[in-house]
């Protein structure tokens, strides 16, 4: 391995995409190589002072994000299953929840109107029925009573002692 | 959002939120703009966090988002990459005057380099500084190869390196 391949390495390395195995052998390189010791002491510096001293998160902007969520907070739950659903979306299955309701009331006013005509019917029909038997009855009494006088002349019944 | 949740989002928000600022901050070079899309993007981790199954991918959404929101802002002040960015943006501790004087110097320097360069490879070093996300990640996240993340580091890397080696060189 040379050089070159050792400064890949250190790019790996400050990268942490480096293996534990890969590392051993890379410092063990820089231990005995001055010029990579030279250039992994530049990577190093950069790593470091990339970032060295720079500013805390803005107070401000702390106190705005957590204004905001809790704004959030009073208006809506975030775990709802209406959050996710879009607008058109809920306010569709409003329309078609208003239109089966009105489809309904109108099926049930129809179904009411026919059971209430068939009562009709049916108590109209009892009481043309009861009035005619009444009739029938009426007439059956007013037939003349009847004397039933019982003979017998019939040769076979005679014959056979009846 | 349950207690847990709550617990959840708090630690990534304390993970990431001084990461995730100075990314944006670089990218945009506008802080009041970087506040905006920072507080966008932990706004929408808010409301999506229930939604985001693979906790372990919470990282790459957070940095996705804020690059996209980064690039719309440049797209629509028809910006191609971070400029002038404050490196007096820094927190005054206190050390030796030489050494704060030198610090100040090199990071000068990466800055200059940086916004001298191709804004497409000091992206990915900026999201490898500060997100540390792995190069395939990363290739993930700007819909390029693994390969050409690496490259493109390697670039970045090389010149930066370079440009310390010159102005401190036999110092190191």
């Amino acid at each position: 391995m040379n050089c070159q391949d050792i400064n890949n390495l250190m790019h790996d390395y400050f990268d942490n995409e480096l293996s534990t195995e890969q590392e051993s052998f890379l410092f063990t390189h820089l231990a005995q190589c001055e010029e990579c010791k030279t250039n992994f002491k530049a990577l190093n510096r950069l790593h470091h002072e990339f970032r060295k001293n720079e500013s805390e998160f803005p107070n401000q902007l702390e106190q705005r994000i957590f204004n905001t969520i809790k704004q959030r907070g009073r208006r809506l739950p975030t775990n709802s299953p209406t959050k996710r659903l879009p607008n058109y979306f809920i306010y569709g299955y409003g329309l078609l929840l208003t239109i089966f309701s009105v489809f309904m009331s109108y099926q049930f006013y129809d179904l009411k109107k026919e059971t209430l005509n068939y009562k009709e019917n049916f108590e109209m029909t009892v009481e043309k029925i009861n009035s005619q038997q009444k009739q029938i009855s009426a007439l059956i009494n007013e037939m003349p009573a009847v004397k039933v006088k019982a003979s017998v002349d019939n040769p076979d019944l005679l014959i056979h002692g009846i | 959002m349950q207690n847990t949740e709550i617990i959840d989002f708090t630690l990534i928000y304390n993970k990431h939120k001084k990461t995730l600022y100075h990314y944006v901050l670089k990218i945009t070079g506008a802080q009041m703009k970087a506040e905006d899309i920072v507080h966008d993007v932990f706004i929408k981790l808010y409301d999506n966090h229930s939604s985001i199954l693979d906790v372990t991918k919470i990282e790459f959404w957070i940095f996705k988002t804020a690059r996209n929101l980064s690039l719309d802002y440049l797209r629509k002040t028809k910006r191609n990459n971070f400029r002038d960015v404050d490196i007096t943006n820094c927190e005054v501790v206190s050390e030796d005057l030489s050494q704060t004087f030198e610090r100040n110097e090199i990071k000068e320097i990466i800055m200059n380099e940086l916004n001298n360069m191709n804004p497409e490879q000091s992206e990915v070093f900026l999201l490898k500084e500060y997100s540390g996300m792995s190069y395939r990640e990363i290739a993930a996240l700007m819909d390029i190869s693994e390969e050409l993340v690496k490259s493109r580091l390697y670039k970045v890397r090389e010149k930066l390196k370079t440009a310390i080696l010159n102005l401190n060189r036999g110092e190191l």
